[in-house]
């Protein structure tokens, strides 16, 4: 069995995505905010392909005005991204009978899979990788993250150190391009931090859940402790069955491909064992 | 538009709605430009559309959403993708579009067929290629935290295999240029020009198979937008 490259289309938004039917289950890959399917390091191709390969269907989209999928990029808001994953969720279950559902996010598409599991009660399993808190929350989440600044630090530390500005004039890297990604604010400028916020408190509508939520970061991410900490006691006041898990050294996009074999593997074992709610 | 699997590789195909008899065949960027590019590509080739050209996007197989994997290709395998595309498109007059080391890999290819191509700022040596691309690695790594473990054969966190790495760290522009063509420089980083017109010299070319645009690069990390002057660019540059 491989992929199959299919549009859904419902009341005239189309996307892109890629399936495999292999079974009475499927989890759905939802990439970043401005992602692709394929993702970084392919690493939602990766998980699908790993998946497939225990019995699960998969489905990868491309929200509407990303990669492939027709639309405006400056019209996709996080709503619709979530109503994206929702379109996903009901092709499942029309052409395929499947209503046990998983999603796995990056990023931005942890916050959409959350949205999408607050809406259909068939998720049962939510995987978010990396999440940043939800705009509302951002202050908050910023006040719990102490270590965040320590570890800002530590990166400013390190980029004044003389051996990584020996490195970086001996070798050919554009170093204007790397303090700007560096500097870059992940969340991007006002509009698009607009464009972020959902019409819903999602993590109010979610209390209750369920289902169970894998949190997954890198130990190295800046932004992990905050999110880590709100998360948890956001999961512990709902009692929401949660587990977090920390890839070790790898920053927000776990960049090299032992990092991301680590995030795959652990990603799939979780969705694959047994219920294990206490 | 609509997805096809064409010879295993995952194609994004944009119809015109009256067609004008020409064919766009799009190599993109590979690696982590690829990612990057996806959505600015997929938005200059649906234009090409809607002005009469049938266009084809594709993923040369092990990336993007084809199948398979970098660490499983064997040496010629990108150049055999790019001519069972081309073959494929034979009804039509074609014109090629690639992008930084797909424009390597596309001008390696067998274009006898084709009418032009359109470099859009080309890598035009793997092995130079790779030092950059493990240069900007190490700065990621510097400022990240400890090193981390990366295989001898990884590029931006992907593993590729002996062949394919070797393959790339020993591909350069072709000697003679292949068929009819165009340079397009998109970035402020102007050291390029001087190796464009160098691969512009050794291939006869005047100074008008150059042009210079400054424009942000697209294949590196952005939000996506509509890409307006990036259309126009590419438009302008195909009729």
């Amino acid at each position: 069995m491989a992929e199959t490259p299919v549009l859904i289309t419902e009341n005239d938004i189309t996307i892109a995505a890629d399936v495999e039917i292999t079974g009475g289950k499927a989890v759905i890959l939802i990439s970043g905010w401005s992602g692709t399917r394929y993702g970084p390091q392919r690493i939602l191709w990766r998980t699908a392909k790993a998946l497939a390969m225990t019995g699960y269907s998969t489905l990868r989209l491309d929200f509407r005005g990303r990669g492939d999928s027709p639309g405006n990029p400056n019209d996709t808001t996080l709503d619709c991204m979530i109503d994206d994953v929702s379109m996903a969720v009901k092709w499942l279950k029309i052409n395929h009978g499947i209503t046990d559902i998983s999603l796995v996010g990056i990023c931005s598409g942890a916050n959409v899979a959350l949205g999408v599991a607050s809406l259909h009660k068939e998720v049962s399993k939510v995987v978010c990788w990396s999440i940043l808190p939800f705009m509302e929350d951002k202050a908050k989440a910023a006040k719990q993250g102490t270590p965040r600044k320590q570890m800002l630090i530590g990166y400013m530390k390190k980029i004044f150190r003389i051996e990584t500005w020996k490195k970086l004039l001996r070798g050919e890297a554009n170093v204007g391009g790397a303090m700007k990604t560096l500097a870059k604010d992940k969340e991007g400028n006002d509009l698009e931090k607009e464009r972020k916020k959902s019409k819903r408190i999602i993590t109010k509508e979610l209390a209750g859940y369920t289902g169970q939520i894998l949190f997954i970061f890198g130990e190295n991410d800046p932004e992990a402790a905050g999110s880590g900490a709100f998360f948890t006691e956001w999961a512990k006041k709902n009692k929401i069955a949660y587990q977090i898990i920390q890839i070790k050294g790898a920053p927000h996009n776990f960049y090299t491909a032992s990092w991301t074999a680590d995030v795959v593997e652990k990603t799939s074992m979780w969705i694959t064992e047994e219920n294990t709610r206490g | 538009m609509k997805l096809e699997i064409v010879n295993g590789i995952h194609t994004t195909q944009y119809m015109p709605i009256t067609s004008n008899g020409k064919g766009i065949l799009v190599i993109p960027a590979l690696f982590d430009e690829k990612r990057s590019s996806h959505r600015a590509v997929a938005t200059f080739c649906d234009a090409l559309s809607k002005v009469g050209y049938f266009v084809i996007h594709a993923d040369l197989t092990g990336t993007g959403n084809s199948q398979s994997d970098m660490q499983e290709l064997k040496k010629g395998q990108w150049i055999d993708d790019i001519n069972g595309l081309i073959n494929t498109m034979e009804e039509y007059e074609i014109t090629l579009i690639a992008i930084r080391c797909g424009a390597l890999f596309a001008a390696n290819a067998d274009l006898n067929k084709l009418k032009k191509m359109i470099l859009c700022q080309p890598i035009i040596n793997g092995a130079n290629m790779i030092k950059q691309m493990k240069t900007r690695r190490m700065v990621q790594n510097s400022v990240t935290g400890e090193a981390p473990i990366i295989d001898e054969y990884e590029l931006d966190g992907e593993i590729l295999s002996t062949d394919l790495y070797t393959e790339l760290s020993e591909m350069t522009m072709p000697a003679t240029a292949p068929i009819n063509y165009k340079i397009l420089q998109f970035s402020f980083n102007t050291r390029v020009m001087a190796d464009f017109q160098k691969l512009n010299n050794m291939w006869g070319g005047n100074d008008d198979k150059i042009k210079p645009y400054i424009h942000e690069p697209f294949w590196n990390s952005h939000s996506p937008g509509e890409y307006t002057d990036l259309v126009k660019i590419i438009t302008d540059e195909v009729i």
